[in-house]
């Protein structure tokens, strides 16, 4: 298959998932209650990803900037009153980049498998922090209720579900087009090359410090645009959107859905999201069988759902790869 | 803080030090010669405690309980091993993470469904069940018969580990792996007997400790916490310092929550954070290649 | 002009004391300088020292002038000083193309852009199409770098050295593994692609070393026992001692 080929196949898969992706609303509304959740999950999922799956940094810690942000949203609008959107989108992504800053500087410098488990242990800071000495800002464990949906300033309004995912939507397809950019880009393949040989890109010249705070910055940005839509979609925030766990479940979330690859976080957000609800409705232990299904993509489908998908397209057209 | 109040505190914090010696010790020889975290570490402690409870429920017999959760501890540490980390050992430190994290998700689900979210208490054994008077208040005895049993395990390992031959192939093994295969010991089965081994004393230590701890659903997320923050801060390569870490975690979360308990575990996770930026091999650690 | 300088270069692992006060000087018109020694010598100690992968216990690293003892090892590269490893590190996952694209970004300015696609930078393409096809490896360009054989990932080993267009380039054993033949062959390479580059090379076959030196350094536990033309070392009877040992001296 040639590249051009190759290319409007994409092209056609993309926009065949882009139309169906546009007539969500015409379902009923848990349906789009779902897909909204599902496409603010994945925003979360591909900054893990992109940390992860394409510089090979595994962390703990996303669900700091998804919280940080998510309470950012919550205080300004609930307690002080703030409601324009881009005025909160500012002050949440300032503070997401100045966390990440601080603490990428410090835990960029050690080994891969301690600087995971340091960003589980700032993760479990930041977590208490919000639960007990900010507790009159955080209203700690209870959490702070009743957020409206984003004032944009404009006429538009977005109150409706329908208006909501739209606006999602928007905004998730932002992301992954960036995501997708960068991927192909130079600052990209540098990224990949740090992932599997990080020794080797040093001896080409490359500072791979500065692309990997870049990257780690960058991802949380990320991480902190979804946290703030959730805000905004789930109405309520409270401190287990700063814990370890959710952390972790990004991680899970990426393996199932196909780590490294663009569409992965989208399909594991997908199996997460569809899987607990359809779960929940006859078990209530669908955190474990969650786990088992983890368990068996690590162990035998380490592609993940992105990957079988690509090997179902390979057999599909005959087999005729490169590789 | 009355003096008395202190001392039980203190002795509290020596008792729960020494729960955590049971934990930490296996996971920090894990971590040491297999380059493998295992956060389910927490579940076999966990697990240890119910079916512990459940024999005590059906024969009256503590210390058929406490072999019982002992050996469900290293069971499940063998199915792990066998299972699952065989197939990460070369890999990344982060594969045994999170398999591991989703086991204890798995085993946490499944203790939820056998023994349900209510907390369960255990008595200690008759002989046990009664105090000593100090300082003119009572304090349990059971709770320093586990310091007795800490201490007592903690002297088996170290002769273990320096004195036997068994103890020279798994030091020999943390040091270097290849050159341990090459004399030919049977890298395998050492790693599936630490393993066993350390999920043995996980269960013990469940069991053991669930007159003191109690048994909920939550208790082996609680517990790792603890434990993985010893090993962090204590650093891998000496009992000794595996010892005094775990006290010393144990009396600054004991004391902690007593009289700070918003801030706790937070200052102890701070410590961690501090420790693994500053010097990452840990107070006690030796430094790795 | 001075291109590489040591002075009185130490360097201990705790008790072991690998490098002892070393000090040599290569100049920017010398082009090939050989190190010989036994192993254990220190060689590939030595160049970690002064590609920047190891701290010297003590002494100075310069570098075109510029004292680069504790620079961080991308910067020297960036200085015109590049190298090989002795144990092939190739990026296992990447075509033959991508690793060269890569090796050839590394000294563009476009290796920052987020936006553009790496198709979009067509001078990168356009320099590892003139390297590949030189050193006749073009249909390969699209193999993942793994399928290669043994020599040929040598071959891409010694290009993702000199894609930055190095001043000095350092050769840690660049024929390891290689056939007697094949070393023959490649060594014929380095000489053609080469010839303006200064290189200092670490070669345990003689043959190959002698053929490529017009200086050669003797390295022994860390010191350096011999220095200067081919002929003066290959008539000295001390260094057929440290070899051979000493009933053949």
């Amino acid at each position: 298959m040639t590249e051009t080929t190759q290319r409007w196949k994409s092209i056609i898969t993309a926009a065949c998932f882009g139309a169906f992706a546009l007539v969500v609303p015409a379902l009923p509304e848990y349906a789009v209650t779902l897909a909204t959740s599902i496409l603010i999950t994945s925003i979360y999922v591909s900054s893990a990803n992109l940390l992860t799956g394409y510089t090979g940094l595994v962390s703990l810690g996303q669900a700091i900037f998804w919280g940080s942000a998510a309470y950012v949203v919550a205080i300004l609008s609930v307690r002080a009153g703030i409601t324009n959107f881009f005025l909160l989108l500012l002050v949440a992504l300032c503070v997401v980049v100045l966390i990440s800053a601080f603490f990428g500087v410090l835990a960029l410098r050690v080994k891969r498998l301690y600087f995971m488990i340091v960003t589980f242990a700032f993760g479990h800071v930041v977590w208490c922090v919000a639960m007990y000495p900010m507790q009159g800002i955080t209203r700690g464990y209870d959490g702070i209720k009743d957020i409206a949906r984003p004032d944009l300033g404009l006429s538009i309004s977005l109150t409706s579900g329908a208006q909501f995912y739209y606006f999602v939507l928007v905004i998730a397809a932002l992301c992954f087009l960036f995501i997708y950019l960068v991927t192909r880009s130079p600052f990209g393949r540098a990224m990949m090359g740090i992932r599997d040989n990080e020794h080797r890109m040093v001896a080409l010249g490359y500072n791979t410090f500065l692309y990997k705070y870049i990257t780690y910055v960058l991802s949380a940005i990320i991480a902190g645009i979804a946290g703030m839509l959730f805000a905004y979609f789930n109405g309520y925030v409270n401190p287990a959107e700063l814990h370890w766990l959710w952390s972790g479940d990004a991680l899970m979330m990426m393996f199932i859905g196909g780590i490294g690859t663009l569409w992965g976080p989208l399909w594991g957000a997908l199996a997460y999201t569809g899987l607990r609800y359809w779960i929940s409705s006859y078990t209530m232990y669908w955190f474990g069988i969650e786990g088992i299904i983890f368990i068996l993509v690590v162990l035998f489908f380490r592609g993940g759902i992105a990957g079988f998908v690509a090997g179902m397209q390979r057999r599909l057209s005959g087999g005729r790869t490169k590789d | 803080m009355e003096f008395s109040v202190a001392v039980a505190q203190v002795l509290n914090g020596i008792a729960f030090g020494m729960l955590l010696f049971l934990l930490a010790a296996g996971l920090s020889l894990m971590f040491g010669l297999m380059g493998v975290v295992n956060l389910a570490h927490g579940a076999y402690f966990m697990v240890g405690g119910y079916v512990g409870l459940t024999i005590l429920e059906m024969t009256g017999s503590f210390w058929l309980a406490i072999l019982g959760g002992a050996a469900s501890g290293a069971f499940l540490g063998f199915l792990t091993e066998r299972f699952f980390m065989r197939r990460v050992y070369g890999l990344h430190g982060h594969e045994s993470i999170l398999l591991t994290f989703a086991l204890s998700i798995v085993l946490s689900d499944f203790s939820l469904f056998l023994w349900t979210g209510t907390p369960r208490w255990v008595q200690p054994p008759g002989f046990l069940d009664f105090s000593f008077s100090f300082f003119g208040n009572p304090y349990p005895a059971y709770r320093l018969a586990i310091i007795a049993v800490g201490v007592l395990v903690f002297i088996v390992l170290y002769l273990f580990q320096e004195k036997t031959l068994w103890g020279a192939i798994v030091r020999a093994g943390v040091d270097d792996k290849e050159m341990a295969t090459g004399l030919g010991i049977n890298i395998p089965l050492v790693f599936t007997a630490v393993f066993c081994l350390g999920a043995f004393l996980a269960g013990f230590g469940g069991f053991v400790g669930a007159p003191i701890l109690g048994l909920h659903i939550g208790l082996d997320v609680e517990i790792i916490m603890l434990a993985l923050a010893v090993v962090i801060v204590g650093g891998i390569g000496s009992l000794p310092g595996c010892l005094t870490t775990c006290l010393l975690l144990g009396l600054s979360d004991t004391l902690g929550k007593v009289m700070w308990p918003k801030y706790a575990s937070l200052t102890i996770y701070l410590v961690v954070v501090i420790v693994l930026l500053v010097k990452p091999s840990g107070l006690f650690g030796k430094e790795t290649r | 002009m001075d291109g590489l300088k040591i002075e009185r270069l130490s360097k201990s692992f705790g008790a072991l004391q690998v490098l002892r006060n070393l000090s040599f000087m290569i100049r920017a018109e010398e082009k090939r300088v050989v190190i010989i020694g036994p192993n254990g010598a220190g060689k590939t100690t030595l160049f970690n020292c002064i590609s920047g992968e190891l701290p010297p216990t003590g002494g100075t690293v310069t570098l075109f002038g510029r004292d680069v003892t504790h620079m961080p090892p991308y910067r020297r590269t960036r200085l015109g000083l590049a190298r090989t490893f002795q144990v092939t590190d190739l990026f296992p996952y990447f075509t033959l193309m991508e690793n060269l694209l890569l090796a050839f970004q590394a000294h563009d300015p476009c290796r920052y852009n987020m936006i553009r696609s790496m198709a979009a930078h067509g001078h990168l393409y356009d320099k590892a199409e003139k390297l590949l096809k030189e050193l006749k490896l073009w249909e390969k360009r699209d193999f993942p770098v793994t399928s290669l054989s043994h020599g040929e990932m040598r071959l891409v080993e010694l290009m993702l050295g000199i894609a930055g267009a190095p001043n000095i380039l350092l050769l840690d054993e660049p024929t390891a593994g290689l056939t007697c033949s094949e070393g023959v062959w490649l060594a014929g390479v380095i000489q053609e692609l080469l010839k303006d580059v200064t290189l200092l090379i670490i070669e345990h076959d003689m043959q190959i070393a002698f053929a490529l030196a017009e200086r050669i350094i003797v390295l022994h536990q860390g010191e350096i026992v011999a220095d200067g033309k081919p002929e003066e070392i290959r008539a000295n009877t001390k260094i057929r001692e440290i070899y051979l040992g000493t009933c053949y001296g």
